[in-house]
């Protein structure tokens, strides 16, 4: 290939699969590669893993509509993910035209899809960060030229805290997030548990392992102890579904098998 | 059920298996003003305007090819159920009108989808950033990412890069198609034409260039393709390579034949379709020209298309479609692909006249040479109608239906068979269209009714259930038999509520005996079957045990598992089950091991080739040695339309325990 040495993605592993593509198969979305959609179907065979990404999706819509009815105008989304339906900044500026929205992924195409998306959206920008160096991030020029910090902001680490292995102190980084915002900030977040499917988790453990993205899943009491020095809202910390769901009979006769806990919690 | 109830059950079945981001309430509303739409198309508007249904479906974000299976499960349980639709007889066609519409808006939609990332990929390359190397991985990573075939080649020509999507959809090996020229990748035909476009918009001069259009695959095979095409630019905005989006237009959709009427051709195999087909007959016609109609359908079709892979039954439709073509040569007529696997061939009378037998035969043998898809040989065998001369007066769908109902009576048969469909039987035809056409009319009317049958134990001769079939009292021709009532069904898509009704008057009009009857292969996979059953057993009071469901091999032995569940629930229920139409294959046996029936109905066509059984024929020995097997695991055996005693004793000899026909009427 003649000129192709210089369009070789660096850092980038088309053949490791991401769980940023990952999930965007399982949502319906076509930027993806063979070794991604392998990987999402042999986890569908572990796991309602269609489900799962379906009921998160619809989480965080339910828990954006929320933060902007709790006032908040201003979004810091960590691990965004590639642009799909329900984007949180399409969310945000229907309700309200002057809201802001920052995302962070480190995956280079869910970044290089967010940028084509949010060309002509001056209220909204991404950044291509880690979202364990939050200082890095808040203090990054793109996040600092959409939010102020000395206002509350809704800090969204929906479906991405199980990346974060205990090795790295997920509790401590949360903790570092939240000694950075101002009170009446809100922290939405939600991750994948053991607690319904002990085996099929551990299958997807397995799976994910090959993947840029291991996942190191959580028992309730794991993730509860995410939100200290936050207070929890209503219902706390509960499967996907059971979240202040839009209609009763959305919850369905197994809330449980959503395999991920959700909560919404604001900094007193 | 009103419309507002419908489209709340339309709602919880599609957010089941699709996000869509949008309060319930607003898509409920949306789905409420589709359900109007569609019930104004079974009214009057006519199927049509349900295309745009189908789209505007896909367009609210169900675009997932789960969505419209999903609605089409909803839609033809609910919509016949509204109150307000009295009439569901353009329920089929309003439904595939809505899969059309759904199909062609999915497909614009990836192509919408598809452009983006086109932009993304031009922008990521044409912005001069600070980190010119991070841009230059996003392009490579938009690339490679894409479903799209995509091709970078220099002004002249040469190809710089083109990606595996394009690669595997034109039958390269990974990594060879950058040594090819892109005007090698052309159609012969559009070659010129393209370079010329390609030429003009680096030059500045053309507008866009996106539109349909031809390419070769490696194998020299034509492939349909949509290109877009961008001009990329060096730093100093020169232009300096073509970007090209390539999008296989072949091999979209599930209902790529409910599309097809868009346009006039098949985009699959590049033949004229059925409209331009029907149009060309018709021009013929109308200017007096002599001609033949051959309508092929391909045999077993779907055991390549099932059972090697949907590639390997595209390669050997195209493949099909290739040898017509080249049969067809110079001689004067037209070739088409009307439906999935149906071909249709008009061919002028040359002076001397022409032997549509001798055409016939040669089409099977040009097909039945093998084509190799991964090393496996497969090759295709055509039934085949013909119709031969017809009146100028005659229309041209209805000369296709005739024959369509020649090609299934000629499939019951056998395979490679064909046969002229001649004037006398073409007027029965018609006749039978015009009658099949009134039967919701007649149904309205309350002209159709039951007749009930007894069923017998051979040795007892004692009745031990009722047959229930349906009949017609036809005001002009009289009682119209069972048999009868089933071929006309065939024809209407009545035939699953129809069933349904049936089976409601049935339960009430047999008091007490046991009640037999025989399902169409249609209500066998109609997912609504035991909701039926289970309304029917409460209302009328019946015993589930009491009630003997028969079911055609044939709806069993294939399909997408409907069928067997159905099967199964039913069992579950306690209702018993027949396994009709038994006897023609061995093959039949396997299906009694693997599921849960409790008799078989031997078919009529073999009852009535052993009604003078001769001992020593192969198949009366057959027949003979099938019997005691399916006894021996303690299955009952029905044997249909016995007339004699001799009959009798002959069936009851071999092992069959159970009978009706004349002889007991
Ligand atoms: C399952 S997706 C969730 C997308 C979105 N938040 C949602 O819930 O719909 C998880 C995303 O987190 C990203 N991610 C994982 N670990 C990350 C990290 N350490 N820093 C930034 N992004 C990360 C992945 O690249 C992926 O795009």
């Amino acid at each position: 290939m003649t000129e192709s040495s210089s369009w070789v993605p660096e850092g980038v592993n088309t053949e490791l699969p991401s769980a940023a593509r990952v999930y965007d198969y399982l949502l319906g979305g076509g930027h993806n590669f063979p070794g991604d959609r392998a990987l999402a179907e042999e986890l569908v065979r572990l796991l309602p893993a269609r489900d799962m990404s379906r009921l998160n999706r619809a989480f965080l819509r339910r828990a954006v509509l929320h933060l902007l009815d709790a006032g908040i105008t201003q979004f810091l989304d960590l691990g965004s993910g590639i642009p799909t339906v329900g984007n949180v900044h399409e969310i945000a500026l229907a309700a309200d035209p002057t809201a802001r929205v920052v995302y962070v992924d480190y995956e280079p195409v869910a970044v290089a899809h967010s940028e084509m998306l949010l060309r002509e959206v001056p209220n909204a920008d991404v950044l291509r960060a880690d979202m364990r160096e939050p200082e890095k991030i808040l203090r990054a020029p793109r996040v600092r030229e959409l939010i102020d910090l000395s206002a509350p902001l809704g800090l969204l680490m929906v479906g991405v805290a199980q990346f974060i292995p205990d090795d790295d102190d997920p509790w401590a980084l949360v903790a570092r997030y939240r000694d950075a915002l101002a009170p009446g900030s809100h922290l939405a977040l939600s991750a994948f548990t053991w607690d319904n499917a002990p085996e099929g988790m551990a299958g997807a453990v397995e799976v994910f392992r090959h993947s840029q993205d291991p996942i190191f899943p959580r028992t309730h009491q794991e993730i509860l102890r995410l939100f200290d020095g936050f207070e929890l809202v209503e219902p706390g910390l509960v499967y996907t579904p059971l979240w202040r769901p839009e209609r009763a009979e959305d919850v369905g006769d197994n809330a449980a098998r959503s395999n991920l806990y959700a909560g919404v919690a604001r900094k007193t | 059920m009103d419309r507002a109830e419908l489209a709340i059950r339309w709602a919880a079945a599609l957010t089941q298996v699709a996000y869509v981001a949008r309060d319930r309430d607003v898509i409920e509303r949306e789905l409420a003003d589709l359900l109007g739409a569609l019930v104004a198309c079974l009214r009057a508007d006519g199927p049509d305007e349900a295309t745009g249904v189908g789209r505007a479906l896909a367009e609210s974000g169900f675009h997932q090819p789960v969505c419209v299976r999903v609605s089409i499960d909803v839609l033809s349980s609910g919509l016949p159920r509204l109150t307000e639709v009295d009439d569901a007889t353009r329920l089929p066609g309003v439904l595939a009108a809505l899969a059309a519409g759904f199909a062609d808006a999915t497909r614009r939609r990836l192509f919408a989808e598809q452009q983006d990332l086109r932009d993304a990929l031009v922008h990521a390359r044409n912005t001069v950033e600070r980190d010119l190397r991070a841009s230059e991985a996003r392009f490579g990573e938009v690339f490679t990412t894409s479903a799209l075939g995509m091709v970078i080649s220099d002004l002249g020509g040469g190809v710089a890069r083109a990606n595996e999507a394009l690669e595997e959809m034109l039958g390269y090996k990974p990594g060879t198609l950058f040594r090819k020229r892109l005007d090698d990748l052309f159609h012969p035909q559009d070659r010129a034409y393209l370079r010329t476009r390609y030429d003009e918009l680096a030059d500045g001069v053309g507008h866009q260039l996106d539109e349909r259009t031809r390419f070769l695959r490696a194998d020299g095979e034509t492939q349909w393709v949509r290109v877009a095409v961008s001009v990329l630019r060096d730093r100093d905005d020169l232009p300096d390579h073509h970007v090209t989006m390539v999008q296989d237009i072949s091999d979209l959709h599930l209902l790529e034949h409910h599309i097809s009427h868009q346009g006039t051709h098949d985009p699959l195999t590049g033949l004229p379709n059925r409209q331009a087909f029907v149009g060309r007959l018709e021009e013929a016609l109308g200017t007096g020209q002599e001609v033949s109609v051959l309508h092929l359908g391909l045999d077993d079709f779907a055991v390549t298309n099932d059972g090697i892979g949907r590639a390997a039954g595209d390669h050997l439709l195209r493949e099909v479609a290739a040898r017509l073509t080249q049969l067809l040569g110079e001689q004067p007529g037209i070739v088409a692909r009307l439906a999935g696997d149906e071909f249709a061939m008009m061919l002028e009378h040359p002076p001397g006249g022409l032997d549509v037998g001798g055409v016939a035969t040669e089409i099977n043998d040009v097909l039945s040479e093998p084509t190799y898809v991964d090393g496996q040989g497969i090759a295709a065998w055509a039934t085949i109608a013909v119709v031969s001369l017809p009146s100028a007066d005659t229309k041209p769908d209805e000369l296709l239906r005739a024959t369509d109902i020649a090609l299934r009576k000629l499939k019951q048969r056998g395979r490679r068979q064909w046969c002229v469909v001649d004037p006398v039987q073409n007027q029965l035809y018609r006749e039978q269209y015009r009658l099949a056409a009134t039967i919701p009319g007649a149904w309205e009317n309350g002209e159709l009714g039951l007749e009930l049958r007894p069923v017998v134990a051979l040795a007892e001769r004692t009745v031990v259930a009722t047959e229930a079939l349906l009949r017609w009292e036809h005001p002009e021709y009289g009682v119209l038999g069972p048999q009868r009532c089933a071929e006309l069904l065939l024809d209407t898509g009545l035939s699953v509520l129809l069933g349904h009704w049936v089976l409601g008057q049935a339960a009430a009009a047999v008091e007490g005996s046991a009640l037999y009857l025989e399902l169409s292969a249609e209500q066998v996979a109609d997912p609504d079957l035991v909701m039926q059953v289970r309304r029917v057993l409460g209302e009328s009071g019946l015993d589930a045990d009491r009630l003997e469901l028969g079911m055609p091999v044939c709806s069993l032995s294939i399909g997408d598992g409907v069928a067997e569940d159905n099967l199964g629930v039913l069992v579950d229920l306690g209702v018993r089950t027949v396994l009709t139409d038994f006897g023609h294959t061995r093959g039949d046996l396997a299906c009694l091991e693997d599921l849960p029936i409790h008799s078989v109905r031997m078919s009529g066509a073999v009852v009535s080739r052993v009604v003078r059984p001769d001992p020593a024929a192969l198949f009366t020995r057959s027949v003979a040695g099938l019997v005691p097997m399916v006894r021996e695991v303690g299955i009952s055996v029905l044997v249909p339309g016995i007339s004699t005693e001799e009959q009798a004793k002959w069936w009851m000899g071999v092992g069959a325990d159970l009978g009706t026909g004349p002889l007991f009427s």
